[in-house]
């Protein structure tokens, strides 16, 4: 094979697509995207729809050995302050100055009852403010039991350190969070990088049928040669646009950790980075294989995204398995996904951040990655010599499978 | 050493045999022409000696032996199916397809400018071919088909979409390859232009070679042995004139076997009641003998 002209496709296809203004967009945007995505969710869990403060009327007596006021904390909301009112006319007060968002009468026979009242500008008091009770009410019970530590039964669980059956390596609950959200974020680049890289080529190759660039071409260097060159020029388009986006993650996580003090101790778990590292190249291959073949045999670019998009629902389809799949990392449906090529790379990332995976698993998985990659480059090679210069119409199954045994010899 | 030669070539496709045992050969300093009615099997012969496709028998010498990768960048070639990248500039895409064929970057953009220049669009190549007119266009892929300097031009319709006085610049661009030694393969159906530029011609015909030779040598086989003629007076009652036809103030003398044309112009110039503006020997012009040979005549 002529180095030069695959290195010339590739030269040129880099400098085309990389100058595009989609894909400028798409890559400096989309870390900007995400950071956004999370601050909206975060602020929606921290301020949306929460309670600012609440209050207690206590006719049970049984809240006296807790402070006046008691702040319930949770993780992902802000703390809510419960202030304990001596009657209810102060509670209502307080409620129509907007200094508490609703009260609760504990009523004299609640012990027996299980039933408080509550009180609300809109009738009904929010969820939250339920919850928020229910943690309070615990409190005020556990606070009449007089055996135990009272810091320790009002604050059941301060923190839980977690770790795998083998390991002595232990995570906190924040490093819990980050292992959910780490291979959950790189596995959304992943998938990014590797179909939009792909259907670049698919849609490269198809402009060139419908612009008929592809008969020159056809007569300067051969079909293989001309993919070749195509898979490694946009696959340096999709590396330079992960490397970006991981960058900026590793950038802004570094940053985070060195001044948010909860984060301190929170390491990256560079093993889903490694295994996603692994998986790229192998994991571009095969798509770009199955995509530049629906681009040969297709006649225009809409067309092919129709075909392409079966592709990517395929790749993104471990997203819908993501509750079955943290449940259990290791059972059958996990252990599937994380070996069937096109989910393997976002499930096997997934699965390695949860539990420890066993070596031949992460070995076999690999391997047939890496098998399915020459499959649909072979593939797309045969269909390509036969479909580059088919215009105007795609190519029947028939013609396909004619392709796929003409061996080395051309045909139409 | 023939620049190419294609011997008892067949091709089919599906059952349809598109080529049947097609022969010809192209040699260096030559303009040659193909002719034939669309779907004849020109563009897929064309295609097995670019190596797109390869024929099922017969042989194909491209520059002396088989076609293979290294002589493809010694062909120049532009296609019937044509076009450029649209988004990219004249000059960037001139070049782009110049080191596909094995042109160093700086030395195709030298070439391409030289080339634009040449062709009076120096002051496009910044701009983007998709901004150009077809005209402008067709002036930019004929370029991109000769930057490398090919031994071998392969060229499909290239008069298409050209005005007279681009025409004559393409024309000009053809007559020095000639000129070079190096060899012109060219298809269209602009008979005029064939008859014009090419040295020798073929003519396919559903899948088959009906015609192959000189120009002068094809004329001849389909020339009706008569004379043309202008001028006043009588044309009639000349000896060894089986008939005459008059059209459009032209009168063609059909003469008997055995008749030269100089006994005729003789025994016209001894009249004295006849006056000649116009005396020609009638052959007939290549729309005629395409027609012709489509509606399945062969010549003499």
């Amino acid at each position: 094979m002529s180095k030069a002209k695959w290195w010339t496709i590739a030269a040129h296809e880099y400098a085309v697509h990389a100058k595009r203004k989609g894909f400028l967009i798409a890559t400096f945007g989309t870390p900007l995207l995400l950071v956004a995505i999370f601050a909206a969710i975060f602020a929606f869990i921290a301020f949306g729809d929460q309670s600012n403060s609440l209050g207690v009327v206590d006719q049970a007596g049984i809240t006296q050995k807790l402070p006046a006021t008691v702040t319930i904390t949770d993780t992902l909301r802000k703390d809510v302050a419960v202030i304990r009112f001596d009657d209810e006319n102060l509670a209502k007060a307080a409620l129509s100055k907007q200094e508490i968002d609703g009260y609760v009468v504990i009523p004299s026979d609640y012990l027996q009852s299980g039933a408080l009242r509550g009180v609300a500008n809109e009738g009904n008091l929010s969820s939250d403010a339920r919850d928020r009770f229910k943690d309070y009410m615990q409190k005020a019970l556990i606070s009449n039991q007089p055996s135990l530590n009272d810091q320790r039964a009002l604050e059941p669980i301060d923190q839980v350190y977690n770790r795998k059956p083998n390991s002595a390596v232990e995570t906190s609950e924040g490093q819990g969070i980050l292992l959910f959200f780490a291979p959950y974020l790189f596995g959304i680049f992943f998938f990014i990088a590797v179909f939009s890289s792909s259907a670049y080529l698919m849609t490269a190759l198809v402009e060139e049928k419908e612009s008929r660039v592809m008969e020159i071409l056809a007569t300067s260097l051969r079909p293989f040669e001309l993919m070749v060159g195509k898979i490694v020029g946009l696959g340096l388009v999709g590396l330079t646009q992960i490397s970006i986006w991981v960058g900026t993650a590793l950038l802004a996580f570094t940053i985070a950790r060195a001044n948010i003090e909860g984060m301190a101790n929170l390491t990256l778990p560079t093993n889903v980075l490694l295994i996603g590292a692994v998986m790229f190249v192998p994991a571009y291959l095969m798509v770009a294989g199955a995509l530049g073949a629906i681009g040969a045999s297709v006649s225009a670019v809409q067309e092919g995204q129709q075909f392409s998009g079966i592709i990517s629902i395929l790749m993104i389809s471990p997203v819908w398995f993501i509750n079955m799949i943290i449940e259990n990392p290791n059972g059958p449906l996990a252990l599937f996904l994380s070996l069937f090529p096109f989910t393997a790379p976002i499930v096997m990332m997934q699965r390695v951040a949860l539990v420890s995976v066993p070596a031949w698993q992460i070995g076999l998985s690999v391997l047939l990655l890496v098998g399915m990659a020459f499959v649909m480059i072979w593939l797309s090679a045969r269909i390509v010599r036969v479909g580059m210069l088919r215009y105007g119409k795609r190519l029947t199954l028939t013609e396909i499978r004619r392709a796929l045994s003409l061996g080395g010899q051309h045909g139409e | 050493m023939a620049m190419l030669n294609v011997v008892d070539v067949k091709k089919s496709f599906a059952g349809t045999q598109a080529v049947r045992g097609v022969s010809f050969n192209v040699e260096p300093g030559e303009l040659f022409g193909v002719l034939g009615p669309n779907g004849a099997g020109k563009t897929t012969t064309i295609r097995m000696i670019l190596d797109i496709l390869r024929p099922d028998s017969g042989s194909i010498e491209v520059l002396g032996g088989p076609m293979d990768e290294s002589k493809k960048n010694r062909i120049g070639y532009l296609p019937e199916e044509r076009g450029l990248y649209r988004n990219l500039k004249v000059i960037d895409c001139m070049v782009y397809l110049a080191t596909l064929k094995g042109i160093e970057r700086n030395e195709a953009r030298k070439r391409a400018s030289a080339y634009l220049e040449r062709v009076e669009l120096g002051h496009v190549a910044q701009k983007k071919v998709s901004e150009l007119s077809k005209g402008m266009q067709q002036k930019v892929q004929f370029g991109t088909t000769i930057l490398h300097e090919p031994d071998i031009v392969i060229i499909d319709e290239p008069f298409e979409a050209l005005d007279p006085v681009n025409t004559r610049m393409v024309k000009d661009l053809l007559f020095d390859i000639r000129r070079e030694g190096r060899a012109v393969l060219m298809c269209t159906h602009q008979m005029h232009l064939i008859e014009e530029m090419c040295d020798r011609i073929v003519m396919f015909n559903r899948g088959e070679i009906v015609l192959n030779g000189t120009l002068r040598d094809v004329r001849r086989r389909f020339a009706p042995n008569a004379v043309w003629v202008e001028g006043n007076g009588s044309f009639d009652n000349l000896p060894g004139i089986e008939s005459v036809q008059t059209e459009n103030g032209q009168v063609q003398l059909n003469l008997q076997a055995g008749t030269s044309p100089q006994s005729v112009f003789q025994a016209l110039a001894s009249r004295g009641d006849t006056s000649i503006d116009r005396f020609e020997v009638a052959i007939p012009s290549l729309d005629d003998i395409f027609v012709r040979v489509v509606n399945g005549e062969r010549g003499q």
